[in-house]
């Protein structure tokens, strides 16, 4: 009489079923890191396209808001940007490149993504150069009491 | 027995595998979902723009306002000035516009308000008109030089410039209004004569621009009208190129001045008592109008703060 089982104990059919769990979910999880710190690199890298674009808009807005004959009394912008994209910091920098075009660069240390992004102020009106960790954002302009010539914009944490 | 036993742990551990799948899509999935709700919350009024949008359609409102004050005065052309001045007129329309602003914009937790301007902050001005079709060789007589040149305005800003021409003079001795800046840095020059057909007008300047606009038929009126940039109500692109670089500027008529026409421009009151910003001919009359306006404007939304001074002086040439 012949049966199915012959050769078959438990403990080595319990040992058959772990290493084949095991080795399933490793393979799983190696494979699903690789592809989620893909992704997670390319979510980050999205945000700060999006976070860049929005920044470098708002800039250029609070520019044309001050494009009036008159120099604003007050004039702030409020920009509720995450503190971390991708699960890390990120950092915020803005530059002068020429007489009215500045740069803004935003990059993360550890996913290393660096993006810049171009600002062109048409009032003549400053921007500061400035550098700062990512987050909520205010921009406002700074008037200077003695000389309309030495207003700026600045950029600081919300 | 066993068999049975044995099917159940391979599932429990596929269930397992499955559930640490789930739990990597899961999270792949959510930072994708933030991203896209990064990008799709940005509306106009947290960019901002919506202030500058809202600031264009007041400035709009106050020089319709102010062009409204000051229109009592398209009326005395032929007789007197009688009427009384525009300012409290203009000032007793803000608070109305404040009320009408709060119900327009106090939506997505917008603000909108304007005050009405101190007396500081209203600049006063001068209507400059020649109501009848008289020849600007009329105006030019009463000058004590014999230099050809009628002069509208003397370091000053205009708006509202509107010529009216009864005839217009051959291309080889054109009519030409100038406005001259003080350095002679860049001067403009709009000149109008006849063509082939029609009349043109040239703009030029000492800077290199040139354009031209053409009027077909040489019957009627021709009314240039270098605020609005248009030649009988149509647009003539060429006007918009005027901009005199610098503040104040001088206005003149030269060239051919055997024309009759008509004009009226207002000048503004800078410089009072420094210079004489218009002068005064027989054919001429003078009214007192605002020239300009500076209006305090507010708007608060979710993300924007801003308070400036709202300044119109509809037409002007800058």
């Amino acid at each position: 009489m012949m049966r199915d089982n012959r050769g078959v104990s438990s403990a080595l059919s319990y040992a058959l079923i772990i290493v084949l769990t095991v080795s399933l979910t490793a393979g799983l999880v190696l494979g699903a890191s690789s592809l989620i710190n893909d992704q997670r690199e390319a979510v980050a890298r999205d945000q700060i396209d999006a976070i860049g674009q929005r920044l470098s808009t708002t800039i250029m807005t609070a520019d044309r808001l001050n494009a009036t004959e008159t120099r604003p009394k007050e004039l702030t912008m409020t920009r509720d940007f995450p503190r971390r994209i991708g699960g890390v910091q990120y950092r915020i920098e803005t530059a002068k490149v020429r007489s009215n075009r500045w740069r803004l660069t935003l990059e993360t240390r550890e996913v290393d993504i660096k993006q810049s992004f171009t600002i062109r102020l048409q009032s003549g009106v400053e921007l500061e150069a400035t550098t700062l960790n990512g987050g909520p954002i205010r921009i406002y302009y700074d008037r200077d009491p003695s000389d309309p010539a030495l207003d700026k914009l600045r950029i600081e944490h919300a | 027995m066993e068999r049975m036993t044995d099917r159940g742990q391979l599932l429990l551990a596929g269930a397992f595998v499955l559930a640490v799948a789930l739990v990597g899509l899961t999270l792949v999935l959510t930072s994708g979902g933030y991203t896209t709700t990064l990008a799709g919350q940005d509306n106009a009024v947290d960019r901002g723009t919506d202030a500058i949008t809202v600031r264009e359609a007041v400035l709009s409102d106050l020089d319709r306002y102010l062009r409204r004050a000051n229109s009592q005065y398209a009326d005395i052309l032929s007789g007197p000035v009688t009427a009384p001045h525009p300012e409290p007129k203009f000032t007793n329309v803000i608070p109305e516009l404040t009320d009408g602003y709060r119900d327009q914009y106090g939506r997505h937790g917008r603000l909108v308000e304007v005050e009405a301007p101190t007396p500081t902050k209203i600049e006063h001005g001068y209507r400059v008109a020649q109501p009848d079709g008289e020849s600007f060789q009329d105006l030019e007589a009463e000058e004590s030089d014999a230099d050809n040149i009628v002069s509208l305005a003397s370091d000053a800003r205009v708006r509202n410039v509107t010529f009216i021409f009864e005839s217009v003079p051959p291309a080889s001795n054109p009519i030409q209004i100038e406005f001259v800046t003080p350095s002679s840095s860049e001067n403009w020059q709009v000149a109008v004569f006849q063509s082939g057909g029609g009349w043109d007008v040239t703009v030029t300047s000492t800077g290199g621009y040139s354009e031209t606009c053409t009027r077909s038929g040489t019957t009627d009126d021709m009314a240039v009208d270098l605020s609005a940039a248009t030649v009988d109500g149509d647009p003539c692109p060429a006007l918009e190129g005027v901009a005199p670089s610098t503040h104040t500027y001088d206005v003149r008529i030269t060239g051919e001045l055997n024309v009759d026409g008509r004009f009226w421009v207002t000048v503004d009151d800078l410089n009072a008592g420094k210079v004489s910003q218009y002068k005064t001919y027989s054919n001429t009359e003078i009214a007192d109008v605002i020239y300009s306006a500076k209006v305090p404007f507010r708007y608060e939304s979710s993300s924007v703060s801003y308070r400036t001074d709202l300044r119109t002086a509809p037409g002007e040439i800058r």
